[in-house]
């Protein structure tokens, strides 16, 4: 697969063997959560419509995945209509560019939804593949509005002031005219082939198929069992696999085979690159024999200081709500490069030889070998300082990084959820989410459907992590105990790493979300505030208001970021050798 | 009619906890919508998917509904506007 860039767009050109092949299928992720969770099974269906002779291109609508724009700022016209603009000028790029004579559109959900509408817009679609489509416009916009609602605690204006969730602002008009949309009302040519995959059952999706089947379009309806891990929420650690699409690609074939014999001349792709105002974006592949994928950020003015921004959770390398593109963006700004990165079996990564079609697991891959490699990557660039910056198990993944190799100078950790791994730790992080103390606060002190809905709520699971969590902080009592009597002096992992980090003159930041679990096991060796961490140059600790575990409110989110802003423009003003003093501070004052 | 919303919106609250993966405690009319094992997505998914499926959408249509704090309460608003 080579990454492409289409009017802004980053995108992926998966090609079929020996370059041949009549029919190109455009790929249309969902929003938000949704593209997410279904990246890497939608780059295995990529590389599988490959394998059977389509050419098969995967690409980030504006404002979304590795693209141009940011999602808080409609273009003219407004997202839905730019989003609609991109996939025609994808799928004309996609024609120009391999040759191919007829096009099949894909998309899932809300994607799924676009890609119907494109259908009915072109004349050279052949076939349509609908995965959970959103029949109707309106519904999609009612479930955006009420879970806006049920996190800000209220009604929400938004027929005046339009709707802001996760990484996206949609202005009144938007919102207007996706309401509008009812895949009902669309009328397939007669000639399309039309497979439609539910997730469950449907009234309105059984009345669009029938709809269809009455225009003349040939429609069938698989399964979707298979293809849940496209929607599977990707913390869930014991499940690796990605979605079985053999049902979706023997349907395709049946239909509308590639066409193996039609050769085509496939002219020399440009290398891709999204310019961006005061700096420019290009893939990076590296690692033994290029397995490893990250997006380079490079600002307009020399630059010899790169962070490595890594993957939070098991989420691709562009992070939830899209924080570590803009991250990387604002850094850029500071005159600071950056890699985002995808360790080995996530986002556009490949696993070990025999694992590429699977997810890798969230904590317990040794990532010190992806991180040294992106480090020798950024040196044959010429950058000669570097930083480390991750959320949760990247956090955790960047702290321990910078133990293995001395070239890092910095790490930012947000909700660093623990120091060392132990099997008791791993049951503890299976619920982090889950605190009793954080749950009957927002229950009977909050009150209101504020907050309890605004998270994650599962009894059970709260239950069970309280307990873990308990037993971490005994182990933690115990360990202290035995330090005060001289049995365990430098033995605490956490004291352990910090000295020898802070010996070695890396500045470090700690952020944490205020009430989050994670900070439980920073407490129990640092304190509530970080105090313990004076005897640690060069390491600072804030609590952000407002910040959730992922980042994914947006007040919480730019505060950490204007936190991790300040942290590097300090830290890129003196040499890396030299470490501030033992900042300490906790994190109600927001910085300049 | 009464009794094909409730058997609607149960059918559509045991669909989506099983497709976000959430462990749904046993569903009575007393039990607590928080804690029902379902969070703020899924409850914007079971209200626009009964829209869809009941043409009802007693939040939307009526800006002085009480916020529902029970099962039972959440019933009751859907068969009301069906009534």
């Amino acid at each position: 697969m080579t990454p492409v860039t289409i009017d802004g767009c980053f995108g992926w050109l998966h090609e079929p063997r020996g370059q041949v092949g009549r029919v190109g299928v455009l790929i249309c992720p969902g929003l938000m959560l949704d593209a997410i969770r279904s990246h890497c099974s939608l780059r295995l269906l990529g590389d599988q419509l490959a394998e059977a002779g389509y050419w098969a291109l995967r690409f980030d609508y504006p404002g979304t995945g590795d693209s141009g724009q940011e999602g808080d700022v409609e273009p003219e016209g407004g997202h839905w209509q730019a989003w609609q603009r991109s996939i025609d000028r994808a799928a004309d790029w996609l024609v120009a560019t391999t040759g191919v004579t007829e096009l099949v559109m894909c998309g899932l959900l809300a994607g799924a939804t676009l890609a119907a509408l494109a259908a009915t817009r072109r004349s050279d679609v052949a076939g349509l593949i609908q995965f959970a489509p959103i029949v109707r416009g309106h519904s999609y916009v009612r479930q955006c509005q009420v879970q806006a609602e049920l996190q800000a605690g209220g009604p929400l204006a938004i027929a005046e002031q339009g709707l802001s969730i996760r990484e996206f602002h949609f202005s009144p008009a938007t919102l207007d005219e996706m309401s509008k949309v009812d895949l009902r009302k669309i009328r397939p040519r007669p000639d399309q082939m039309i497979g439609v995959y539910p997730r469950g059952p449907s009234k309105m999706l059984n009345e669009c198929v029938q709809l269809w089947r009455q225009a003349g379009a040939n429609v069938v309806t698989g399964e979707f069992a298979g293809l849940e891990p496209m929607l599977r929420d990707n913390i869930l650690i014991d499940e690796n696999s990605l979605a079985d699409f053999s049902e979706v690609l023997a349907w395709l074939s049946r239909t509308i085979p590639p066409g193996t014999t039609h050769q085509v001349t496939t002219p020399a792709l440009p290398p891709a690159e999204v310019r961006l105002a005061g700096c420019a974006e290009t893939p990076l592949r590296f690692g033994h024999g290029g397995r490893l994928f990250g997006i380079l950020c490079r600002p307009d003015c020399d630059s010899e200081m790169a962070a490595i921004i890594t993957n939070p959770g098991r989420d691709p390398h562009y992070g939830p709500c899209r924080q570590s593109v803009t991250l990387a963006r604002e850094l850029a700004r500071l005159g600071i490069a950056s890699l985002r990165m995808d360790f080995a079996g996530l986002g556009d990564s490949l696993g070990p030889s025999g694992e590429e079609n699977a997810m890798s697991h969230v904590y317990e891959v040794d990532r010190h070998p992806d991180i040294q490699d992106a480090l020798d990557a950024l040196e044959r660039l010429g950058f000669h300082r570097f930083a480390l910056q991750g959320l949760c198990s990247g956090a955790y993944h960047s702290l321990h990084g910078a133990l293995a190799d001395s070239r890092i100078s910095a790490l930012m950790m947000v909700n660093l959820p623990l120091f060392s791994l132990t099997d008791d730790v791993i049951d503890y992080l299976r619920w982090r989410n889950y605190s009793l103390r954080r749950y009957v606060h927002k229950f009977f002190v909050v009150g209101g459907w504020k907050l309890p809905w605004s998270g994650k709520v599962d009894v059970s699971s709260i239950l069970r992590g309280w307990v873990v969590r308990a037993q971490v902080r005994a182990s933690a009592m115990v360990r202290n105990f035995g330090s005060k009597v001289g049995f365990a002096g430098e033995s605490a992992p956490a004291h352990h790493i910090m000295a020898t980090l802070s010996a070695r003159g890396v500045r470090m930041l700690f952020l944490f979300s205020p009430g989050q679990p994670e900070i439980d096991a920073f407490s129990q060796e640092f304190g509530r505030s970080g105090e313990k961490l004076a005897a640690y140059p060069g390491a600072e600790m804030h609590v952000v208001p407002g910040m959730d575990h992922s980042m994914a409110v947006a007040s919480g989110r730019l505060l950490a970021h204007a936190y991790m802003l300040e942290f590097m423009a300090a830290g890129s003003a003196r040499p890396s050798s030299a470490p501030a003093n033992g900042a300490l501070r906790t994190g109600d004052v927001a910085p300049a | 009619m009464l009794s094909s919303v409730r058997a609607t919106i149960l059918d559509q609250i045991k669909l989506v906890a099983e497709h976000q993966r959430k462990l749904l405690m046993p569903l009575n009319d007393r039990l607590p919508l928080l804690d029902s094992g379902l969070d703020s997505l899924c409850i914007a998914i079971i209200v626009a998917n009964l829209e869809d499926e009941l043409g009802l959408d007693p939040f939307g249509t009526c800006n002085n509904v009480s916020i529902p704090k029970t099962l039972g309460e959440f019933i009751a608003l859907y068969e009301n506007g069906a009534a």
